[in-house]
């Protein structure tokens, strides 16, 4: 089974990809927002998802996978920098971030990584408007830059969940 | 004082784990055995300690063999030894004053 969704909150992502693993399916695959399933028994896995320091594929991260599978959890896919693992349930739950410093350092990555393409966005989306107020074009060029601001604000929407994120985080430690 | 003290629970523990050289697997039983099942060190949380240590010299590499498949394992080092004493003194030091103010009140 293949699903096609769009995910800008990793918490969320989680949260329904484990509701599936509750209904008997489990994730194998990931690619571009296309989610493939296979069955499972109701409740089988636990997964989590991690937002690694590189690609995959690089030394550092192909490092990082394998440690994690030392400790018994399962890679399931990767794509760009994100990375899927999963768990039997039945061995109890599983964590990849136990302890509120290292939580944080995840959603930093998660925040900058999105700020950093929200910008873009909007400087795509800035110089197509300075483009169109030049030389004007058909409604494809406007729908298009309208498109680009959209998920510019999506994806920096997005950015401030994690920061906000980050401070609730930070609140925890302060005693 | 040490500018690196206090050590957190978490990485005291990490230190502790490798006074014999252990893997990253062994490593995450140990504390969990250590403290009753208290700390269960996720693996995300745990590479990361292991990288931050590594740079500060606190454990290094023991050994990697790369071709049988083996686990990597770390062991501490004589710094990281030197930072256990020292956050050792400092947990005794806060544990003799909480018990003399304490019996205080009884």
């Amino acid at each position: 089974m293949k699903i096609l969704r769009l995910y800008l909150d990793k918490d969320a992502e989680e949260i329904w990809l484990n509701e599936l693993v509750g209904k008997g399916w489990a994730l194998s695959n990931f690619f571009f927002g296309v989610y493939t399933f296979e069955r499972c028994e109701e409740n089988e896995f636990i997964y989590k998802i991690d937002l690694m320091d590189s690609f995959s594929g690089t030394k550092s991260s192909m490092d990082y996978i394998k440690f994690v599978e030392e400790t018994g959890a399962e890679y399931v896919s990767s794509w760009g920098r994100w990375v899927f693992f999963r768990k039997p349930a039945i061995e109890g739950p599983f964590e990849l971030y136990t302890d509120v410093d290292s939580q944080i350092k995840v959603y930093e990555k998660i925040r900058n990584m999105l700020g950093i393409v929200a910008i873009f966005e909007f400087v795509i989306g800035f110089s197509q408007l300075h483009n169109l107020g030049q030389y004007g074009a058909g409604i494809g060029y406007y729908s298009l830059t309208g498109v680009i601001f959209f998920l510019g604000g999506a994806i920096g929407f997005a950015a401030l969940k994690a920061h906000h994120k980050i401070n609730s985080l930070r609140k925890q430690k302060v005693i | 004082m040490n500018k690196d003290l206090p050590l957190t629970e978490g990485v005291f523990y990490i230190l502790l784990a490798l006074i014999k050289p252990n893997h990253g697997y062994g490593i995450i039983q140990d504390v969990e055995h250590l403290t009753s099942g208290r700390l269960v060190l996720g693996a995300g949380t745990l590479y990361g300690a292991i990288n931050t240590m590594l740079d500060k010299g606190w454990i290094k590499l023991y050994s990697e063999e790369v071709a049988s498949r083996k686990k990597k394992e770390y062991i501490i080092t004589n710094a990281g030894k030197d930072i256990m004493k020292l956050e050792t003194e400092r947990l005794e030091e806060l544990i003799r004053n909480s018990k003399i103010a304490l019996e205080d009140r009884i």
